[in-house]
């Protein structure tokens, strides 16, 4: 549930005690803002605005990842491309990794931590074995443990990535419909709620309007 | 065509052709032609006597991803063979063209949710302003035997506030930096149903209490 958070040097306790610590934050603005106007149902609300708060800050790891993912992907058929074109004419595998350079940022860092380990003496499997570990994508870390190899570029078709932007898509298909009912209907609600309970106040009618700006707020980062 | 597309080709056509053994910059030179600005500038660059690391710097830091992708994978065959980039640069170019269009399918799905979070935002502005306009008048009704009175336009400033955030919020998803258009387009429709029912909600409250 945590490789994410792992992933990134995040300890998953550190992470669920930030996850509380901000959703009682919110919680209690929550409460403060909204005051007593929605009665009885307050606590409630105030409960369901706390575990969403605590689920989009849980959550940021795997999201993190998942963004990373996606650049990662594409940039491993370039790697074990440029890795399987230089190896067949260098014959090298350590001059290949040497010379192997990548725009992704991770990688980036992954490959200068591989080279480092090439020049103290490492074995080529043992440098990229390590620093493969630690990126996103699978494909990636393929690529780069196979660096060198004249087999490097055989594995590598973009499945990856097809898989990621099908499943960006269908998550898109979900998330979409289910924020435009939260847009549309939340302000018509809570205009019949005010209708209805008979709510003319100016301290109300703000309270009412903040608590849109919540919900809103929680939906756009939930679907996002 | 697309010029991200175009250029992406042209790159495609430039490792087949150094996969055929010619070399860079004369395949730069000549296939780079029909990739729009982007491609003529690196030719007038080349023409000009630089290398093609520099012609290329313009598209391989700042242009698309794709296309970087492979303006970096021709420069790489400086340091192996560039026959053997152009061959094995197939599959890459490849996949950068399926990308490329996959992208240009997401631009037109984009435009019609535009099209569709506009439409909800006007729809949800009519019926806030409907809301906001009688709401009064029909929530006296919740108690017809002793009918509050109506304060007829109370809730159209909190009504035009919720429109416009939902509607700005919905923008702001759909859209980025264009949730302007969502806003304007709710303002506009929450004014017009406002104005066009506002006679209804300065109805005699009085009538409703004919039993």
């Amino acid at each position: 549930m945590f490789t994410s958070a792992r992933r990134l040097e995040v300890d998953p306790r550190r992470l669920i005690t930030l996850g509380a610590a901000v959703a009682s934050l919110a919680g209690a603005l929550v409460w403060v803002v909204i005051g007593g106007l929605l009665g009885a149902a307050t606590l409630e609300v105030d409960i369901v605005c706390s575990v969403l708060v605590f689920y989009i800050v849980v959550s940021a790891p795997r999201r993190i990842m998942d963004a990373r993912r996606v650049s990662q992907s594409k940039e491993a058929v370039f790697l074990s491309t440029v890795s399987a074109a230089s190896a067949q004419v260098v014959g090298s595998r350590n001059r290949v990794i040497i010379m192997l350079r990548s725009r992704d940022e991770e990688i980036a860092r992954a490959l200068a931590s591989v080279r480092r380990a090439l020049y103290l003496g490492f074995a080529p499997d043992e440098a990229t074995a390590k620093a493969s570990s630690k990126l996103a994508s699978y494909s990636a870390s393929n690529a780069l443990q196979r660096a060198g190899l004249p087999t490097a570029g055989m594995n590598e078709r973009g499945e990856e990535t097809q898989g990621l932007e099908a499943s960006g898509q269908m998550a898109a298909e979900t998330k979409l419909p289910v924020f435009m009912t939260a847009a549309f209907f939340t302000p018509i609600m809570l205009l019949l709620f005010a209708v209805f309970s008979q709510i003319t106040e100016t301290q109300r009618l703000v309270e009412l309007v903040a608590l849109e700006v919540i919900i809103l707020d929680l939906a756009f980062y939930v679907c996002s | 065509m697309d010029q991200e597309l175009s250029v992406v080709l042209a790159f495609r056509r430039v490792l087949e052709r150094t996969a055929e053994g010619m070399g860079v910059s004369q395949a730069l030179l000549r296939e780079l032609g029909s990739a729009g600005p982007a491609g003529n500038e690196v030719r007038r660059s080349l023409l000009l006597g630089l290398s093609p690391g520099a012609a290329l710097f313009p598209i391989t830091n700042g242009y698309s991803a794709e296309a970087s992708m492979l303006a970096s994978l021709v420069l790489s065959s400086k340091a192996s063979s560039v026959v053997t980039t152009g061959k094995k640069g197939e599959t890459l170019s490849d996949l950068a063209e399926k990308w490329v269009k996959a992208r240009e399918n997401q631009r037109l799905e984009s435009r019609v949710i535009r099209v569709r979070s506009l439409l909800a935002s006007a729809v949800a502005g009519a019926v806030c302003a409907m809301i906001a306009t009688i709401g009064p008048l029909l929530g006296s009704l919740s108690d017809i035997t002793n009918p509050a009175p109506a304060a007829a336009g109370s809730l159209l400033y909190p009504g035009a506030a919720l429109a416009l955030i939902s509607s700005g919020l919905l923008g702001l998803y759909t859209s980025g930096r264009g949730f302007y258009l969502n806003v304007l387009v709710t303002g506009i429709v929450y004014g017009f149903v406002a104005f066009a029912v506002a006679p209804l909600a300065s109805f005699p409250s009085s009538i409703w209490a004919i039993k």
